[in-house]
């Protein structure tokens, strides 16, 4: 009964983050903060949903596919959220009038 | 394996909805970085609309593809990441070899 209930919050709060993250990537006004919005809300969204099924279901072998996938996510989601937003600075696409300080530029490592 | 189908009804909805705004996003989206970090959210997207059914139906067996759609996302998402970047690149490379300024 408790496990239901862990389980069954597990999953609508990890559901919610990524709708959390759709409209976050409607809303916000330049691609540094949708590339924000997506690895750091869907990502966690995805995690409680990976743990809310390792929780349902409790068989050996799913367990080890589920870490896997688990341990999978958790390695590959700051990699792939640091390539999207330096794909995004790269291209010369982020100069929106929120972001105002640019780091690089001002150490010399870019020229906008 | 006791969790009322309605609670899984509701999460895919949500995750729905977040698929459906990736969706508007790649469709409208003025940069093409924009139309990367949507296609993030929609693989994100995804793999969580197929725990979710591995879980409705009852199939652990799904659970393999998940493991399968992350990694495949994540070289998915360097790839796109890369050919968004390589315009500039080639830009500032070629730029000595045409005019001056």
């Amino acid at each position: 009964m408790i496990v239901s209930i862990v389980v069954s919050s597990l999953l609508i709060l990890g559901a919610g983050l990524v709708a959390l993250a759709g409209f976050g990537i409607l809303r916000l006004p330049d691609p540094l903060t949708r590339a924000s919005a997506v690895s750091k809300a869907a990502a966690l969204g995805l995690l409680l949903i990976i743990v809310a099924a390792i929780i349902d279901d409790r068989s050996p072998w799913t367990v080890l596919v589920l870490v896997l996938v688990l341990i999978a996510h958790l390695v590959t989601v700051p990699l792939s959220g640091l390539a999207l937003a330096r794909a995004s600075y790269r291209s010369g696409t982020a100069q929106p009038p929120v972001t105002t300080i640019d780091e690089p530029f001002e150490q010399g490592h870019s020229q906008r | 394996m006791d969790i009322s189908p309605t609670i899984l009804d509701i999460a895919l909805v949500l995750v729905v909805a977040g698929a459906l705004a990736a969706i508007v996003r790649a469709a409208i989206g003025p940069s093409r970085a924009d139309r990367v970090v949507a296609a993030e959210l929609g693989f994100i997207a995804a793999v969580s609309a197929l725990l979710l059914i591995a879980m409705r139906l009852e199939e652990p067996v799904l659970f393999d593809f998940a493991l399968i759609a992350v990694l495949i996302g994540f070289l998915t998402t360097i790839g796109l990441a890369r050919l968004v970047t390589r315009d500039r690149l080639t830009r500032d490379r070629q730029k000595p070899q045409g005019e001056t300024s």
